[in-house]
């Protein structure tokens, strides 16, 4: 198993970043959007020769993502590190390359990444409404499911991002 | 084996990240706001393109004429200025038309960034920070629409939390059509309260209050935070009644900050001193 190359995958989250945050963010629906960067740490996490270098990865992505927002410095690095050692540990039973296995995976990942930042807003911000939050982690993870085979395959098959 | 050292390398980067959690965030703010700011020059193009996505169905040959018509005008780089300077100042005659108070002065500010990278805030950058006099807390104004409030300063940005941020609360009380089509307040005062969606909801609203549907949402006077009377917030569409005192009326803000570029600032001159 070949190594990621984590700069190149930076610059590949950054950009997943601003096409969620520019184009995506136009078109949510109901305020919901995909998060782009949970199919980065999925693809991370299944696919990284060592479990530590995805762990990295993750984090500085979810540091990434802390940069634009008003919530604490280090909340989202938690909440994708977290995802990528749950999705280290079952690597060995999942079937990574199949589109089905991408897409609850990254469906799954969003919707647990929604509800634990959402709670860590609850937390450190205002509640919330149960409703809202329920609706809006939906279907962002329905909209990140439907994106995350293509993101995972894309990146499983580019070169570029593994020495 | 593998295992243990993943194990060994996760536990440092979560304590990393809940120690980076637990720093204040004056201290994480500003350069977080820096990076923001570059982040949206260089993000520009995307924007402006997303923009375009959201404009709707194409619209008729007449409405293409008369955008072509517009986007000629916007080209000449005079009329745009003219343009933009009426804009600051129609915004200024209306904020000075509701904030009566001497004392108080606008700070022009453009949007820098619009958009908050978490799903559950409502947030934004300005391009004035702390060098231009702004301090958290102030009032964030369009036209005579409260936007929000500066929730972190930076040296040259700050970010601004909306009225439909988790995070705002804020004094306010509605006011209802009388049958000749006149507004008189409510005399129950509540509390407007974002909670991350685009709309707000009242908080402490009487159940027999005349808050209903289509009602025009006001600040209530609050001296300490500097807050005048009667900006505007928003407008009831709906109320959630239950079985206790209190109904929840949810107010629909009405800016869209998708239209907003420009907003002003309300700053407080201590001493006679400019901001």
């Amino acid at each position: 198993m070949k190594n990621i190359d984590a700069v190149r995958l930076m610059a590949v989250a950054v950009a997943a970043l601003v096409l969620e945050t520019t184009l995506l963010a136009n078109v949510a629906w109901a305020g919901a959007r995909p998060d782009l960067l949970v199919p980065v740490v999925a693809f991370a996490a299944l696919f990284a020769a060592e479990p530590s270098h995805a762990y990295g990865m993750a984090w500085a992505v979810g540091l990434l993502r802390d940069l634009g927002t008003a919530g604490p410095l280090g909340q989202y690095a938690l909440i994708y590190l977290v995802l990528a050692a749950t999705l280290a540990s079952l690597r060995s039973l999942l079937f990574r390359e199949h589109p089905l296995t991408q897409a609850a995976v990254g469906g799954l990942g969003a919707a647990a990444a929604g509800l634990a930042s959402a709670a860590c807003t609850a937390a450190f911000a205002g509640g919330i409404p149960l409703t809202l939050c329920l609706a809006r982690t939906a279907s962002s993870a329905f909209a990140t499911a439907l994106l995350a085979p293509v993101a995972v395959t894309l990146l499983s098959r580019t070169r570029l991002l593994v020495r | 084996m593998q295992r243990r050292r993943g194990s060994l390398a996760a536990g440092p980067l979560a304590a990393a990240a809940m120690a980076l959690m637990a720093l204040p965030s004056s201290w994480t703010q500003p350069p977080r706001l820096a990076l923001n700011s570059a982040l949206a020059f260089a993000a520009a193009p995307a924007a402006s393109l997303g923009h375009r996505f959201s404009s709707g169905p194409t619209p008729s040959a007449e409405v293409l004429l008369q955008q072509l018509e517009l986007e000629k005008s916007k080209n000449l780089e005079k009329d745009h200025t003219i343009a933009k300077l009426r804009e600051q100042i129609d915004a200024l005659n209306a904020g000075r038309a509701t904030v009566k108070d001497p004392k108080l002065t606008f700070v022009p500010a453009g949007i820098v960034l619009s958009i908050d990278t978490s799903q559950w805030r409502r947030t934004f950058v300005i391009d004035k920070g702390t060098r231009h006099g702004i301090a958290r807390g102030m009032p964030v104004l369009w036209h005579n629409h409260l936007m929000g409030f500066i929730s972190d300063a930076g040296p040259g940005s700050s970010r601004v939390a909306l009225i439909t941020d988790p995070k705002i609360a804020v004094g306010a009380m509605a006011m209802s059509r009388t049958g000749e089509g006149a507004a008189r307040p409510a005399r129950d005062l509540c509390i407007l309260e974002g909670n991350g969606s685009g709309a707000a909801s009242l908080k402490w609203a009487s159940s027999d209050a005349t808050a209903g549907d289509g009602a025009t949402v006001v600040t209530s006077p609050d001296p300490a935070r500097g807050i005048p009377e009667g900006l505007l917030l928003g407008r009831v569409t709906g109320v959630s009644r239950s079985r206790g005192p209190f109904a929840r009326p949810q107010v629909q803000p009405f800016v869209d900050l998708r239209g907003v570029d420009a907003v002003h600032i309300l700053v407080k001159i201590d001493d006679g001193r400019q901001p």
